[in-house]
């Protein structure tokens, strides 16, 4: 009896603090952010349903069959409702998958257009760093026998080869408003990860792969960037921004950047 | 009482009480995380005395944080929600529900105890050995659990007691796997035919055929593992990693192919902690709510199914792992495919108790409440088995929400009805209901606080495996959750002294019980309870005042 | 006795499910990248190969015929099988892989020591008992080596 008011009122608090939405997504900066949330809702709407149809039928039967001296109904079940409740299910789950995976195709299978801005990401054990290829559009060739971080040359660029020359390396991600970005996620020592969550995007950092992730922003701004695989003691402290500029103030940023000594 | 007892009742009792110090164990652990969390400075002398590095001067360090997770996920996905359904009431209950005198081997009954006592050593040394518990996870990805010591300080010694560890459990596994299978296929009385099973033996079953199959693959993924830390081989580590600024001699392994295996093992392995609990939660549902289970065949076909589809979906935890974007598809479908049959499961405990007549026992509240936590895990698994969702879902408290909901508190909620429910028969006395009741609602109020506030958590993006979120700034105004879900987790654990109170307390004083408390069908309630008591002289005939002419000495 | 038939399936179907997995990180491992190198094996691995084959069909006759002669033969082959199975080991080594030195010697070391140690625990088992079952596991070990001999001669 309590207990069927209680599955109540726990339905009822969990859906609303989910209408409440003082907890919620950031704000989306891409049109895949956008996508993602408009899944993401009709997702909530159905398995909300679901949720509300199932602990309600659940809090029902708990109070209306409750011990009131009848005697139970004899049923071993009905072949036919098991086969309905089987197809209907199997077809609301697998079309969620179906729906679900235009999105994640359209992050990870979408080669069309050419991204203009490469950036090779390189994580480690507990800091960020980013690398642009200068004027000449090349990133020059690196080995790990010249990585030396006090040297200012984590990605142990080398400095015979001109083409690294006018690399460009910030610890933060600076990258042009409107335009295509294709990152290289490299590692150097453990299993990282590259999560922006304005842009409900997520990839692992895997040493010994380079792995490719694209997107567009399109909202200026600064947003975080936590480390979102765990990687050892200073997981929680490995952060960064990502920085959203204009195309006008991220051209004059990578000048400038490239201007400096090294 | 013999240590080395090959009775299978007293081997149930033995895992019972392993799974029960570590269910405490890994719940003190968790308090000290969650308070942790909502107070990273804190000065606790008592942590400077039992942790005099991890915890200087009483301040607890990010790793200390990390090894105190680490065993707390090992210690309750291994040590207590593989161990108590399956090795605890399975060991006690299978032969007594089929009929069979004992089990099929009781020399291995009792060996794959002892290891899995040693496994539980094995991991807890690793708090006593230099540098600590590891920090990587209960799921060790390498590198990091490949590197030594240079990767973390937990990741010296500590890893390789992990290691040892898990290797012996799978050891012993393998060896109670073997038995109860045999022991269903060949020990069965006469007239007890496979589909006259209770729902029970179905579940301890399908977990066995599912712990033959996979605890093989995490014995070679840890002996691969221990290889790669000791001998030098690079299964698992790519070349020219540079940690703490030294080059490591490894070259060419692959960090994803451990997690292919682990995960190949890992998610067949969260329905070996599930399995045996659905059986459980539909046989008391049917027994309190007066009715047959509703669809008992599909409730078999279902396990099977889950069994069988449960491993073609490991990929579901390497979406964002840098594994083929393609590969994701066809485990998202599959996965999906997987959430069928559990919620057939779900529609036919609700045909189980739709039109009965429900005695609210303490045992079928939890069986109850079991529905109510599997529903709300199971809804957001939707989400977090497609790879679209996953790109933000991934790794955040979401996830961390979702297994505790669905593996976790489920899972305990089924051994907790398990345990209210075969008291009588294990001890011959019957715990307090009220004292259960009270004992229920107070857990079933507390998981939802504890574990609903983390999916919020998760919403906003926070990591999970973070020893504090102070340096998030988007996480600034989320202080709330985090202390809704401490002070919910210490509520919750206070309401477990409860339970253990009041199960020492029947154990000795409880009142007598009856041969059938539960007017239950199945075979263990044919036998005379456990320990019977005898109350007076051995020639009690024609009492006067009793209604019938002879007082059996265990009568009162 | 048909539970320890059915165990000893069992117990063949959980070594076997540790062997393929094994075989699936070989694959896997292989087709990472170039670092791949073929062992040297000699006709010494696949003499031995017929010796463990030779012990399974004499345990086989001595099961059918009752024989303690060819069942203690059987036995013998298999110790040999064993002593053999470390000069394969020496082999290795004196061409200079160790368990480190390439992942196909570290595949080779693991998995033939794994398979020599259930072997010798197989051996122990024919010691003490007649039972049928333990020819199964004996057959089961055969056929196991004969697999992973074929897998490195593939994997080469
Ligand atoms: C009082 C109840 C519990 C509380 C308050 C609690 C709390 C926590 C917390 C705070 C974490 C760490 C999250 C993080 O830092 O990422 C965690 C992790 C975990 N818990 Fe629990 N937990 C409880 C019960 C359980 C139970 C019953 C299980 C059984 C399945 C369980 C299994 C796990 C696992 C597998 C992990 C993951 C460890 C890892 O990330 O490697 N917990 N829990
Ligand atoms: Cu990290
Ligand atoms: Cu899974």
């Amino acid at each position: 009896m309590g207990l069927a008011i209680l599955v109540w009122i726990l339905t009822v608090g969990v859906i609303s603090l989910c209408v409440g939405g003082v907890w919620w997504f950031p704000a989306p900066i891409s049109q895949h952010a956008f996508n993602f949330d408009t899944h993401f809702s009709r997702m909530l709407w159905v398995a909300g349903a679901i949720f509300l149809l199932a602990q309600g039928l659940l809090g029902y039967a708990i109070l209306r069959f409750r011990d009131q001296g009848h005697p139970a109904t004899h049923n071993e079940g009905n072949a036919r409702l098991e086969v309905v409740w089987t197809m209907v299910t199997a077809v609301v789950f697998i079309g969620f998958a179906l729906i679900g995976n235009k999105i994640w195709a359209s992050v990870h299978m979408d080669k069309s257009g050419d991204a203009t801005i490469k950036i090779e990401v390189l994580a480690k054990q507990f800091s960020w760093n980013f690398r642009y290829p200068g004027p000449d559009g090349k990133l020059g060739r690196t080995d790990v026998k010249f990585i030396r971080d006090s040297a200012g040359n984590p990605f142990g660029i080398d400095a015979q080869d001109p083409a690294g020359r006018d690399d460009v390396i910030s610890s933060a991600i600076r990258v042009p408003r409107g335009i295509l970005v294709e990152l290289t996620l490299r590692s150097r020592d453990v299993i990282h990860n590259f999560f922006v969550r304005e842009l409900r995007l997520k990839q692992d950092i895997v040493p010994g792969m380079a792995i490719p992730l694209r997107f567009r922003a399109d909202k200026e701004g600064t947003y975080e960037v936590p480390c979102s695989e765990l990687c050892g003691l200073g997981h929680h402290q490995m952060r960064t921004t990502l920085i959203v500029m204009s195309a006008e103030d991220f051209q004059i940023w990578l000048k400038d950047e490239d201007r400096k000594p090294r | 009482m013999k240590i080395f007892s090959t009775d299978h009742k007293v081997i149930g009792k033995q895992y019972l009480t392993l799974a029960f110090f570590s269910v405490a164990l890994g719940i003190v652990l968790s308090l000290i995380m969650r308070f942790h969390l909502i107070r990273p400075d804190a000065k606790i002398s008592w942590f400077a005395t039992l942790w005099p590095v991890g915890a200087t001067g009483g301040i607890m360090t990010p790793e200390l944080y990390l090894s105190l997770m680490s065993i707390h996920g090992t210690l309750m996905v291994f040590f207590v929600l593989s161990t108590a359904p399956q090795g605890g009431f399975g060991n006690y209950f299978l032969p007594l529900q089929i009929g069979a005198p004992k089990m099929a081997f009781p020399v291995l009954s009792m060996l794959s105890f002892w290891t899995t006592f040693l496994a539980l050593m094995a991991l807890l040394a690793s708090f006593a050995v230099e540098g600590g518990a590891p920090l990587s996870g209960w799921t060790a990805y390498p590198p990091l659990s490949a590197l030594g010591q240079v990767a973390g300080p937990g990741q010296g010694l500590g890893m390789d007691c992990w290691i040892v560890s898990i290797a012996l459990f799978s050891i012993a596994s393998l060896m109670g796997a073997i038995n109860f299978i045999t022991t269903i296929l060949d020990m069965r009385t006469e007239g007890m035919n496979l589909m006259r099973m209770p729902l029970t033996c179905w579940g301890w079953f399908v977990t066995a055929i599912i712990s033959l199959l996979a605890f093989g693959v995490l014995l070679a993924a840890g002996i691969l593992l221990f290889m790669d830390r000791n001998l030098g081989t690079s299964f698992f580590i790519p070349a020219g990693l540079v940690v703490s600024d030294q080059l490591q001699n490894h070259s060419g392994g692959s960090p994803i192919l451990w997690q292919h295996l682990f995960w190949f093992f890992g998610h067949p392995e969260v329905y070996i902690a599930i399995l045996p609990g659905m059986g459980i939660v539909s046989t008391v549902l049917s027994v309190f709510a007066r009715k047959p289970v509703f669809g008992y065949r599909a409730m078999v076909y279902a396990m099977f199914s889950i069994a069988i589809l449960g491993f073609f979906v490991w990929g579901h935890h390497m979406f964002i792992s840098g594994m083929s974007p393609y590969s994701s598809i066809a485990f998202s479908l599959i996965t999906l495919a997987v959430g069928v049959p559990s919620a057939i499961k779900t529609f036919n405990w609700l045909g189980t108790i739709w039109g009965g007549k429900i005695r609210f026992t303490t045992s079928m509240l939890f069986a109850l409440g079991f529905v109510s936590v599997f529903v709300s895990g199971g809804l957001t698994g939707l989400f977090l088995g497609q790879p679209a969702i996953d790109l933000y879902f991934h790794d955040t408290y979401f996830v961390v929400g979702h297994f505790h909901m669905i593996m976790g508190v489920a899972a305990i909620f089924a051994i907790f009805s398990a345990m209210y429910f075969w008291f009588p028969k294990m001890y011959g006395r019957m715990m307090n209901d009220n004292l259960g009741q009270v004992h229920f609602y107070l857990t079933f109020i507390g998981v939802y606080a504890i574990f609903i506030p983390m999916h919020f958590l998760g919403i906003l993006g926070a990591p999970r495996r973070y020893a504090d979120f102070k340096e998030l700034e988007f996480l600034a105004k989320s202080g709330i959750l985090q202390r809704i879900t401490t002070y919910s987790a210490y509520c919750t654990a206070a309401a477990q002294l409860l339970f253990f109170g009041s199960y020492f307390y029947a154990k000795w004083r409880g009142p007598l019980a009856t041969i059938n408390p539960w007017d239950a069908t199945t075979l263990e309630w044919t036998e005379p309870s456990e320990s019977n008591v005898v109350n007076h002289a051995p020639d009690v005939y024609s009492l006067p005042g009793e209604e019938k002419d002879f007082v059996m000495q265990s009568d009162q | 006795m048909q539970k320890s038939k059915t165990a000893v399936a069992l117990l063949l179907i959980a070594i076997g499910m540790v062997f393929a997995s094994l075989t699936s990180a070989m694959v896997v491992r292989r087709g990472l990248g170039g670092d791949w190198r073929a062992l040297p094996f000699t006709a010494l691995s696949l003499g031995n190969l017929l010796i463990l084959m030779a012990s399974s069909v004499a345990l086989e006759f001595a099961r059918r015929q009752k024989s303690s002669g060819l069942w203690w033969l059987s036995c013998c082959l298999g110790a040999l099988f064993l002593m053999m199975q470390l000069l394969v080991w020496r082999d290795l080594m004196s061409a200079g892989f160790n368990v480190a030195t390439n992942p196909s010697s570290s595949f080779f070391y693991l998995i033939s020591g794994l398979h020599g140690t259930l072997v010798l625990g197989g051996l122990a088992a024919l010691a003490t008992t007649r039972a049928m079952v333990a020819t199964w596991y004996w057959h089961g070990m055969s056929i196991l080596w004969m697999y992973l001999m074929l897998l490195f001669q593939w994997m080469q």
